[in-house]
């Protein structure tokens, strides 16, 4: 046993790798929280989209302000906010909804690149934006990352039952006079927050891993909401720190580790899943009908 | 309606009904999509409890006219009241939506989907109170689904599918219905289970408006047909909305008629097949 202890705690010898750890956990719970959402709602590919459209703010920023979180994280932000805008502005006339995604994202894209190329040590950079750069979160960094993930995981529970019914049936949030509008807003802007959060941790290329695949993963497994954000959330927590172990022990690129643990999650939940989904919904029903 | 009053959570619309009012007036009505009428001047007036068959073709506009009702789509021109105020200042309107429409894998319990009907209720940043819960109990057991309240929707038969949405209008309380094809896919013993509740809705004076295809179920279960497409062709009791004239008016190509010694026969309402409604035949 102590080897195993040793093997986990060789690691956090390491200040860069225990804030390492702690923003992948954050990460990973935070964006189950508004995936599982994105999963319900068919959002998948949008989600996808605005990750890889926040280049360019990141990218303005950094070019203003060099390597500075908050300067990041506003950049990021805005250019989210800009390209959903965009999105719903294009797709009001008679070019497609997915046609409007994928003429923003890969503009946005483009821009991002094109500006980041201007700087000299334009490969490192890149590479870190792309595919992230979680052993470089500074302590700063980690208190941003925390308390606007809280804010997200808040606002979702806050609004839980408007999400809902908007999610499931969008008529009847329509006939209840919920704010419809500024509700699908509201959720847009909880997802371009969180993918701008995680842009350290997985960068824009993998960001729809952390926020589709372990919602995907728990979408197997649950029958109610609630517990599929909490199964998701898990699954994410979970990536992340196997996924930066394995990236230490290995050698891998920290990023691409943590996508490919969940990746596994959701293989190994996708085989086992249905056989013991349906046996749960079984029980579960022969428990409801003896109860009544 | 202010947008931070809406945000806030404050402001539920409750105008209050004027009962002198009719619970719901169209008055010349029309609606384009693109160019073409889907409406038009769609004009009628119901009574409070009455039962009341949406008929026509696939196309005609049965759906959009249910939307325009429940204040999700503003018409190009005239005016929706319900008990003299316009769709978006209530939410006593229900629209009950066809089962094809909703994810029926959507990870909800029966109870879940009820409670939906009372988010405005329970209002923002609120959790469901014990009355809330008593309602939604209330409503389940109306509709005779009280022990399958744990069960994820989707592994319900079509007829308690359609039961629990009926009873999330419940929770709503809604005094008007409407309801898009309840009967489309339903066995007969389900379709009389819903009849069954429908009756118990006119004991509370719950106003009911329901497309279907089978005209046989709305000659002889509702009070009052509408025969529409794109305009009403014929509104009133079955005898009268029936006849060869009209209903070869509404359906043109759509069916056939024969003149038999008995009567006039209605040969397949050729639904399904093409239109934007997406109506299914099981």
């Amino acid at each position: 046993m102590p080897e195993v202890w040793q093997l986990l705690t060789d690691p956090l010898q390491y200040a860069f790798m225990t804030r390492g750890l702690a923003a992948a956990l954050i990460v990973g719970i935070v964006c189950a929280v508004p995936g599982t959402y994105i999963v319900l709602r068919g959002m998948a590919l949008f989600g996808n989209a605005l990750a890889h459209a926040i280049l360019p703010g990141v990218a303005v920023a950094y070019l203003m302000g060099g390597s500075s979180q908050s300067w990041l994280f506003a950049g990021g932000l805005t250019a989210g906010i800009i390209t959903s805008l965009g999105i719903g502005m294009l797709s009001k006339g008679s070019i497609k909804q997915d046609t409007a995604v994928g003429v923003m994202f890969t503009g946005m894209f483009a821009l991002g690149i094109a500006l980041i190329s201007t700087v000299r040590s334009y490969t490192v950079d890149l590479t870190h934006f792309l595919f992230g750069n979680v052993l470089g979160v500074a302590a700063s960094d980690l208190w941003l990352i925390g308390i606007f993930g809280a804010l997200v995981v808040l606002t979702i529970i806050l609004f839980y039952k408007e999400f809902l019914v908007l999610s499931f049936d969008p008529i009847l949030a329509q006939t209840l006079r919920l704010p419809v509008t500024a509700l699908n807003y509201l959720l847009l802007l909880l997802i371009a927050v969180t993918i701008v959060l995680s842009l350290q941790t997985v960068g824009v290329a993998l960001m729809s891993a952390m926020l589709v695949t372990p919602a995907a993963a728990a979408s197997l497994f649950s029958r109610r909401l609630p517990v599929m954000m909490a199964l998701a959330a898990g699954i994410g927590a979970t990536s992340a720190v196997v996924g930066l172990y394995l990236s230490y022990y290995m050698n891998v690129a920290s990023g691409p580790a943590i996508v490919l643990v969940i990746t596994a999650f959701f293989m190994l939940a996708f085989l086992f899943s249905p056989s013991q989904g349906r046996l749960k919904a079984w029980l579960a029903a022969k428990r409801e009908s003896a109860r009544a | 309606m202010e947008l931070a009053e809406k945000v806030s959570g404050l402001h539920v619309p409750k105008k209050e009904h004027d009962l002198s009012q009719p619970i719901l007036r169209l008055a010349g009505i029309f609606v384009r999509f693109n160019g073409t009428y889907v409406l038009q001047d769609i004009s009628f007036e119901l009574k409070i409890g009455e039962h009341v068959a949406v008929i026509g073709p696939n196309g005609a506009g049965k759906s959009t006219l249910f939307n325009v009702i429940a204040g999700v789509l503003s018409p190009s021109r005239g005016n929706v009241h319900v008990y003299g105020h316009t769709p978006d200042e209530h939410i006593c309107i229900a629209y009950v939506p066809q089962r094809s429409e909703v994810d029926l894998t959507f990870p909800v319990n029966v109870a879940d989907v009820v409670m939906m009907g009372r988010v405005c209720k329970i209002g923002f940043l609120r959790r469901p109170r014990r009355g809330d819960w008593a309602v939604v109990h209330d409503a389940l057991a109306l509709v005779a689904m009280t022990h399958l309240t744990g069960r994820q929707i989707g592994e319900l038969s079509g007829g308690q599918q359609q039961r629990v949405f009926i009873a999330r209008a419940l929770a709503q309380e809604a005094a008007l219905i409407l309801l898009d094809e309840p009967f489309t896919g339903l066995d007969a013993q389900s379709q009389e289970g819903i009849f069954s509740i429908f009756e118990k809705l006119r004991q509370r004076d719950v106003t009911l408006l329901v497309s279907t295809h089978d005209l046989n179920l709305a000659a002889e279960r509702f009070d009052r047909l509408m025969l529409l497409n794109r305009q009403v062709i014929g509104f009133g009791r079955a005898a009268d909305v029936f006849t060869p004239a009209l209903l070869s008016q509404a359906y043109r190509g759509q069916m056939r008629l024969i003149d038999t010694p008995a009567g006039t026969m209605v040969l397949n309402d050729t639904c399904c097949d093409h239109g934007h409604e997406g109506h299914h035949h099981a």
